[in-house]
């Protein structure tokens, strides 16, 4: 079973202070999760639009100053015969397309793994011409003692992939673009396979079939190639549409144990797992039939976008297996579960 | 009525104005698809390289059943050339082949490099399309690499040295239509990806640009790009082939660009073929004169020949610069 603690959504919108004065924080999603010195950290996704005025339009924008980016606000009037409104996510102003909410990367740290704090600042904050729709989706693996963070970056090409370091969850180190557009959802593994760094990713591969998720390897997690496409959507309910990575894969006697997400018919995400092998992990040696994890309470059923659950953090703790997720595209969750219980779910599939 | 007969004057009399800096070959078309020994039912584009004293094309030409494969043809005078029966390179070669290159192979994208001439094309299939690389040293044999990219990229080259001590390559990811370089120590393993060139909103390569011709050094060192630009018309696409400088030590700082194509899609035979409107290369071989001959696609139907001296080029792109 995965017992949704009783206490989601951990994280709220409510719960964190907007990055800048004018923005409203509206979405608190999709954590990347870590154990830091016996601590649980988030990386939560902070989505921020800005605060309505009568009659007038406004986005939040970055601009960015020697590398660094500058929270603002473009503001015009409705009448403005430059502006048009796309749908609810963007706006056109002069030609130039500007969407009406922007994420950033904000830590949250807890003792227990359910009663978090938010940090007052953002950790990770669009920086570059690449991210000028912000970053999104974090995802941390642990190897030879240093927290890996990849993370979505957003602009009008859509998404890439981007590489960070930290070693303290105070400042983090850029690794430049990993997996350049369209690509996210990558999961690096938390150790060298056949010497070496190795991760799945999902490139949108749009025009021809559903997105799948592929596999790469890296001599110095920088440099990435050998991709392969290993796991495509089944012809289900759960999986019509496409699946993607979630956190990092975990070593288990059976395999290498990988939470991903489905979207199906619908556009309802559920989770599910499948197993890779240990020394050729190219190959999935079982998949669940059956999701782990279906939208079935109130607050993964209904909010920004419902019927989402999304998982992008995990944390193993003296046997026990948080796994954090998105609910509805605007809260954070947790739900507890042990890796032999997941593993016990292939015997039955 | 003689409506027709003043129409054809028309035509003639514009056909006198040399619309474009690239001088187009007299004799052009130099390959058609009856050019070709084996079953053909498109000529897409083509690499070229001078190899010795032979004049070395890799062309890109579809078989009738709709599969893409290159091959190569040879020449001792740049024009004419003959053309071999079976593939120099087809996915029935590399290895997943039927998986990542079911719909075949193309692009061609030459580059010598370390004694070794690589080359860079584009593999497709129900998994989308991506890159791969090759080797030979002689033409006769080729060593499949590697796939160096994930889907959907293309317009793939590497560059002819390594940059700051990595090899380089561009590639154009389908997202966003823009030109974006790589970097790798080892030609495998690909990453510190960034956007290179953008389209240019108002100009003839106003939605998606792309390598061309790999970039080579000119004179003060400085690279020279040679991309292809694409406006979306009523009417479909129109490719269209321009020009722009790279700085020497960084090749992501643009120093100048062609603001006029040095060649747009203007005969009856790269106006009207199985592709409208299309103008594509993959390859130029410079002469010893600092003549460019560009073998250039026209409608997915023939190879043209287009020649250019490189300072005309430069100057093509001084002159832009000065516009702003």
């Amino acid at each position: 079973m995965l017992n949704r603690s009783s206490k989601n959504p951990i994280i709220k919108p409510s719960d964190v202070k907007p990055s800048f004065e004018g923005y409203n924080v509206i979405g608190a999603l999709n954590p990347a999760a870590a154990l830091y010195n016996d601590e649980f950290i988030l990386l939560v996704r902070v989505a921020e639009n800005c605060i309505p005025k009568e009659g007038k339009i406004r986005v939040p924008i970055y601009r960015f100053v020697e590398g660094d980016g500058i929270p603002d606000i473009l503001e015009f009037d409705e009448s403005d015969p430059d502006v048009k409104l796309k749908d609810t996510r963007g706006v056109v102003y002069k030609g130039v397309d500007y969407l009406t909410t922007l994420s950033h990367i904000r830590i949250a740290r807890s003792k227990d793994g359910v009663n978090f704090k938010v940090d007052e600042k953002p950790f990770i904050y669009p920086c570059r011409e690449e991210e000028k729709y912000g970053v999104e989706d974090a995802r941390v693996t642990f190897i030879d003692g240093k927290y890996y963070i990849n993370y979505t970056i957003v602009s009008g090409d859509s998404w890439s992939t981007a590489l960070s370091v930290t070693e303290d969850f105070k400042t983090h180190k850029r690794l430049g673009i990993i997996f350049p557009p369209e690509n996210k959802d990558v999961a690096i593994f938390p150790e060298k396979i056949n010497g070496m760094y190795t991760a799945l990713h999902r490139p949108n591969n749009s025009g021809f079939g559903k997105a799948s998720i592929w596999y790469a390897e890296s001599p110095d997690l920088i440099h990435w190639g050998g991709h392969r496409c290993i796991a495509r959507p089944r012809n289900t309910s759960f999986e019509s549409m496409k699946i993607g990575g979630g956190s990092y894969p975990i070593k288990t006697p059976k395999g290498w144990l990988c939470i991903y997400h489905s979207k199906g018919d619908n556009s309802r995400y559920t989770l599910f797992a499948m197993l890779l092998d240990l020394k050729k992990p190219w190959i999935v040696t079982d998949r669940l039939d059956k999701p782990l994890l279906v939208p079935e309470s109130d607050y993964e059923i209904n909010g920004f976008f419902g019927n989402v659950v999304f998982s992008n953090g995990i944390v193993e703790k003296n046997d026990e297996l948080y796994i954090y997720y998105g609910a509805s595209d605007d809260t954070s969750c947790v739900a507890t579960t042990t890796v032999d219980y997941i593993l016990s779910l292939f015997d039955l599939s | 009525m003689t409506g027709a007969l003043y129409f054809d004057k028309n035509i003639m009399r514009r056909r006198k104005k040399q619309l474009d800096v690239v001088h187009r070959w007299e004799g052009n078309p130099i390959i058609t698809t009856e050019d070709i020994p084996s079953s053909c039912g498109d000529i897409y584009n083509s690499a070229a390289v001078k190899f010795g004293n032979t004049y070395l094309l890799l062309l890109d030409i579809e078989d009738q059943k709709g599969r893409q494969a290159i091959y190569i043809g040879r020449s001792d005078n740049g024009y004419h050339f003959d053309i071999e029966k079976t593939p120099f390179l087809s996915s029935d070669d590399i290895p997943d082949g039927k998986t990542y290159a079911a719909y075949g192979v193309m692009d061609p994208r030459i580059t010598f490099l370390e004694g070794s001439y690589y080359i860079v094309y584009m593999v497709n299939s129900a998994l989308g399309f991506r890159l791969a690389l090759a080797k030979t040293n002689d033409f006769i044999k080729v060593t499949h690499i590697n796939y160096i990219s994930e889907p959907d990229t293309k317009a793939g080259a590497l560059f002819p040295e390594k940059i700051k001590g990595r090899y380089a390559r561009l590639e154009r990811p389908k997202s966003g239509g823009r030109i974006w370089i790589s970097y790798s120590d080892d030609l495998i393993f690909w990453g510190d990806s960034k956007v290179l060139m953008s389209p240019r909103p108002g100009f003839w390569d106003f939605h998606r640009i792309g390598c061309a011709i790999p970039p080579f050094r000119i004179k003060n060192r400085n690279w020279l790009l040679i991309y292809y630009g694409i406006k979306d018309t009523v009417s479909g696409p129109l490719f269209r082939i321009g020009a722009a400088i790279l700085d020497k030590d960084t090749p992501s700082k643009i120093i100048s660009r062609t603001n006029i194509p040095l060649l747009s899609p203007r005969e009856l035979h790269e106006r009207i073929g199985d592709v409208n409107n299309l103008i594509y290369t993959c390859g130029a071989i410079l002469e010893d004169d600092d003549t460019l001959k560009i073998y250039y696609g026209a409608a997915h139907s023939c190879i043209c020949i287009g020649t250019i001296k490189i300072g005309k080029i430069i100057e093509n792109c001084i002159e832009s610069k000065r516009e702003f």
